[in-house]
């Protein structure tokens, strides 16, 4: 029923700290206690999404009953408070999930018609529209301002007044927005095969329609997405999460855990970094961590974080390759020539 | 528009009380003569005198790159300037680039330092509390801190106000305007804002003075004088400093009446500082940013694919990180850098901590402010 | 604020099954049907029917073979490994291998009969609009100037520009050439070609280039309904490659079909016509002519709509049906293509 545990091959793994990894708690449980939740034979047993170590079997065996357990029962519904020592009982979050879970991402591509490209993307609760036009020629004002840097890309986010829970006014001239427009540019900008638009231009734009944590890392996945809907050449796809570490900063606290796709909740109240990488690698576009946390504790999340990004790329990938084989279906486009060695086949186009 | 002009009279009004305490103007001849920025023995001497002209010229820059900023104001909202006009700084040409980058690949950088090397790094304060200047290689920055009493915000009503301005003027290089925050000067006050405010590093709740009512708002002015590269480095270490070096004056409460006592009736006294938040800047060359170097300079940071700044303090704590985009570096780089950083880190910290406690000396003239400090708890 | 729980993984399961960090499996698998092109020894893989038949997406790896060479939407890395850097099929052109994106914005090549819009009069030349990544030139010496086909241009002629082209007029012209940077020269020296009027005007939005439905590259992108329905005046319709598309009521003698009928004996009427030719006042355009013009609209808009082919036989079977449909719900003046009826309409023509 479950994943065979196998060695964790990312290198960055081998150097994580895995005292930090929950495992460590269930492994002081007796057999006891486990057969307490007994899974029954026909309940869904979910895997976890990375392998890792053995004896993170018995840990993953426990939280599976416990997440059956729960989905049956009206206890569901209740909120559970962000507690470390419900936490490192139950070992699942507010929202139900465990560790290294990340939330349900749904995502859509060409769903603005006037666009040359557009994506839509959730992350939970968190909600970005994409829309990408060009390349278009640079006006004037735009080449003279960005000769230096000569960017290709040009980033707009507006975050819409009713996304989060106090509606705000949204402001121009925030900088906060213009730092992630920024980073979500400049991240973008080096995977982007620039060299082939001379003096062009591809404007993104970003709507946040709803924040419910992890926001810059939904902006970096909605505007990959968007940017491969529109054919712009790209060495890879971008993708994002974001990662947390159940230690305050104050206390050198050893029983830490990593957390993986913060909730806005969680974002409130632990640290938390988000990283980009390029196509699920161990190679980090952008990483940024606005609170205060051990610099021990970096290790882990960091990991954690790389290896969510790997998550993120495969799903995205899904979305595109199904919108592909959905095109390829209606005969929009036509199939592609298979790559054999010496076999000669109908090349159907140019 | 009308800030400016707000900003220059209260700037104006500085300088003037500044003169007046420093007894005249310094003379124009007097300035080109001893040229203070080359003079480095002579502007970090405590007690010689050609500090405090120094300190008089770095005022004067600043005063006179305001004096500008209304006649700038003017012809931007009258005539639009069309981008064409737009100076600009020359870019470093695609030749030298190429150099550059291959020194880097023989392990060699253009000044000769190692990779994993500062440049000198230098702090000096003001005569007045609350002024700190950092030069760094050549990036020269000058923090200055002012308080006043005001109305703490209506969500806030415990806490102070806490503001870090910055300001890149055209002084520093023709590509930076009044009045319009580039690209570097976003990035750089969010940096610091990241750092020193949101790590909370000073603690604002002591800034109260009376709930909802009044509350100190203590405001740093952060000025780039000159700038070859790694602002947000020197930017941090003077900030931190000055508001270090600062004073506010001291204060009681009676009831409903809040006294805030001059520096000659009571001792000013520090702020409330929790922990000190240093930054340290890698920059990353090579087609996978495979070479990490440390304090980049101007013509490095031209050349650089990825910048990763990591924020700490002495007890190895991150306040903050940010690698905001360039090319993808491996994540086990990035971990290192920061194991780097928090060696770094101590360093700077110790020489701020020595720095500091050099100044504080020299201004205790014969145990004064012992003396001082003690009538204070007295009266108190 | 309540908190809602989320059914962990209820939707999208995201699992890594194979944790190989040797290669780039991760994107070869996320597809969930075993299209594997990748190519690791000199066997190939037949393509499976189903699933991400065919599609490869950025980053994935084509091929390490390096007998292949790498062509449009695919990169080189370590010298023989071939990879995606667009979400398309592949395509094989002897040993050159490219990904043609699925959709991408239209990239001008020479040959190509474009629509486009003037946005820019400069001292010799136009700037054009033809929704590429950079704007096309029409140079002054690349149009017919009136009186006389093959004249020299004069300093009046450059005095003059605004009246052959001024911003905003629409043009069908022909990709002449391409500058190193890859903008496009037009020239309109054909009575094919020229300026547009007596029309309407329909973008394509994003599909040009013949990538994933939309304007489709075919041997005839102009031509002319002689008798439509209701009886009207005949209709030119022009395919842009560029994704731009023009539907015009038919003038005798002039615009795209001129050439075809007009022999090369004719010139000497045409270049007397060439006055007109930069005329920009509309003719007057009868009832039932302006209908079957709206009617065409909509059968462009629905084929673009549902992302299939337009060229020709799609727009004028497109067209027939659009009519046939009016008729059997009754309403022949209904020529609304919009909501059920435009779903109507592209089941029949997609054949499902």
């Amino acid at each position: 029923m479950l994943a065979p545990a196998k060695p964790i091959n990312c290198p960055l793994a081998s150097c994580l700290a895995w005292s930090a990894c929950p495992t460590k708690k269930f492994t002081n449980c007796s057999d006891s206690e486990l057969s307490l939740f007994r899974l029954p034979p026909s309940a869904p047993v979910t895997t976890p999404s990375t392998d890792t170590i053995n004896r993170f079997d018995l840990y993953l065996r426990a939280t599976s009953v416990l997440d059956s357990v729960f989905s049956h029962s009206p206890a569901r519904n209740v909120a559970m408070p962000l507690d470390t020592s419900t936490y490192s009982m139950a070992l699942l979050r507010v929202d139900g999930r465990r560790w290294n879970e990340l939330r349900r991402l749904h995502a859509q591509i060409r769903t603005q018609s006037a666009s040359d490209g557009s994506s839509y993307l959730e992350m939970g609760h968190t909600k970005v529209l994409c829309v990408v036009t060009g390349p278009t020629e640079k006006l004037a004002s735009q080449r003279m301002a960005s000769s230096s840097s000569s960017s290709l890309l040009d980033v707009n986010i507006s975050i819409a007044g009713f996304s989060s829970v106090d509606r705000k006014r949204p402001s121009r001239t925030d900088k906060r927005v213009s730092e992630m427009a920024f980073t979500v540019q400049q991240s973008l900008n080096k995977a982007v095969h620039a060299a082939i638009f001379p003096n062009s231009t591809i404007s993104i734009s970003l709507t946040v329609l709803s924040q419910d944590g992890s926001l810059l890392a939904s902006l970096f996945n909605a505007a990959t997405l968007a940017l491969v809907d529109a054919g712009i050449p790209m060495s890879d796809y971008v993708t994002a999460c974001t990662s947390g570490s159940t230690s305050s900063y104050a206390a050198a606290d050893d029983a830490a855990d990593p957390l993986l796709d913060l909730n806005r909740q969680e974002e409130q109240e632990l640290p938390f970094l988000t990283v980009a990488t390029l196509g699920g690698s161990d190679r980090v576009c952008a990483l940024v961590c606005e609170s205060r946390v051990q610099v021990s504790r970096l290790e882990g999340m960091l990991a954690v974080g790389v290896d969510g990004c790997k998550q993120v790329r495969t799903l995205l990938d899904r979305v595109i390759r199904e919108r592909g084989a959905k095109m390829i279906e209606e005969g929009a486009i036509a199939r592609g020539d298979v790559v054999g060695a010496g076999d000669e086949m109908d090349t159907e186009e140019d | 528009m009308e800030k400016g002009t707000v900003e220059l009279q209260v700037w104006h009004q500085k300088f003037l009380r500044y003169l007046a305490c420093e007894g005249s103007p310094p003379a124009p001849g007097r300035i080109s003569s001893r040229d203070p920025l080359h003079d480095k023995s002579s502007s970090h001497s405590p007690s010689s005198g050609a500090s405090q002209s120094w300190f008089a010229i770095g005022i004067a820059l600043i005063f006179s790159s305001f004096l500008k900023s209304p006649d700038k104001l003017n012809s931007e909202t009258q005539i639009p300037l069309p981008a064409v006009n737009m100076p600009r700084e020359a870019e470093i040409s695609t030749n030298e680039k190429q150099f550059l980058k291959t020194a880097l690949t023989e392990n060699v950088r253009i000044d000769g330092r190692l990779f994993e090397q500062y440049r000198p790094l230098s702090l000096g304060f003001g005569e007045e509390f609350g002024v700190a200047e950092v030069e760094l290689g050549k990036t020269r920055i000058l923090a200055k801190v002012s308080a006043e009493v005001t109305v703490p915000y209506a969500d806030r009503p415990f806490d102070g106000i806490f503001q870090i301005v910055t300001e890149l003027s055209p002084m520093v290089s023709p590509a930076f305007e009044v009045n319009r925050p580039t690209e570097t000067e976003v990035l750089l006050s969010r940096l610091l804002e990241k750092t020193v405010r949101r790590s909370g590093a000073l603690d604002t709740e002591s800034l109260c003075l009376m709930a909802g009512k009044k509350c100190w708002a203590v405001r740093v002015d952060v000025h780039v004088l000159s700038h070859d590269g790694n602002l947000v480095d020197a930017a941090c270490v003077a900030v931190v400093a000055a508001l270090r070096h600062f004073r506010k004056p001291d204060t009681s409460v009676e009831g409903e009446m809040v006294t805030v006592y001059t520096a000659a009736e009571r001792e000013p006294t520090p702020l409330s500082w929790l922990h000190s938040p240093y930054c340290v800047t890698w920059s990353f060359y090579g087609e996978e940013g495979e070479m990490a170097l440390l304090d980049a300079s101007w013509k490095e940071e031209q050349v650089q694919v990825a910048s990763f700044t990591v924020s700490l303090n002495r007890h190895g704590e991150v306040c903050q990180i940010a690698k905001l985009g360039g090319v993808a570096v491996d994540a086990v780089l990035l971990l290192k850098c920061t194991a780097g950083a928090t060696v770094e880190v101590k360093r700077i910290s110790e020489m701020v901590d020595q720095k500091l406690e050099e100044d504080a000396k020299r201004r205790d003239k014969g145990g004064l402010m012992a003396e001082l400090r003690a009538e204070n708890e007295r009266e108190s | 604020m309540p908190i809602i729980i989320i059914q962990p993984q209820a939707v999208a399961p995201p699992m890594i099954k194979d944790s190989d960090a040797s290669s780039d499996s991760s994107s070869d698998n996320g597809g969930g049907a075993d299209i594997d092109i990748d190519m690791t020894g000199m066997e190939s893989h037949p393509q499976s029917g189903s699933g991400g038949a065919g599609i490869v997406t950025p980053g994935q790896i084509i091929t390490t073979d390096s007998q292949w060479m790498r062509g449009h939407g695919t990169q080189l890395v370590n010298s023989s490994t071939i990879k995606a850097t667009v979400a398309g099929t592949v395509s094989r052109t002897n040993k050159l291998l490219s990904v043609s994106a699925m959709r991408a914005r239209y990239i001008p090549e020479v040959g190509d009969l474009v629509v486009g819009r003037i946005i820019e009069v400069q001292a010799k030349r136009w700037r054009v609009d033809v929704n590429a990544p950079q704007n096309a030139a029409l140079p002054l010496s690349s149009i017919n100037l009136p009186g006389g086909i093959l004249r020299k241009r004069t300093e009046t002629d450059e005095l003059a520009i605004r009246n052959f082209f001024s911003e905003g007029d629409l043009l069908v012209a022909e990709v002449q050439g391409l500058l190193g940077d890859g903008g496009a020269m037009l020239h309109t020296r054909s009575l094919k070609f020229g300026k547009l009027r007596n029309g309407l005007f329909l973008a394509v939005k994003g599909q040009g280039g013949g990538h994933g439905g939309g304007v489709v590259k075919s041997r005839r992108q102009t031509w002319t309904i002689d008798s439509p329905e209701g009886g009207g005046k005949a209709i030119d319709v022009i395919l842009g490659v560029n994704g731009y598309v023009w539907i015009q009521m038919h003038v005798h003698g002039e615009g795209v079909t001129a050439e075809t009928k007009v022999g090369l004996n004719r010139l000497d009427e045409a270049a007397a016509s060439a006055g007109n030719v930069y005329s920009s006042q509309n003719d007057r355009i009868d009832r039932e002519t302006t209908r079957e013009i709206a009617r065409l609209r909509g059968v462009v808009t629905v084929l673009a709509e549902y992302g299939l082919r337009i060229d020709e036989e799609m727009v004028m079977r497109g067209y027939r049906e659009a009519v046939e449909l009016a008729k059997e719900m009754d309403a022949v003046e209904d020529i609304y293509l919009g909501g059920e009826k435009g779903d109507t309409l592209a089941r029949i023509l997609s054949g499902r």
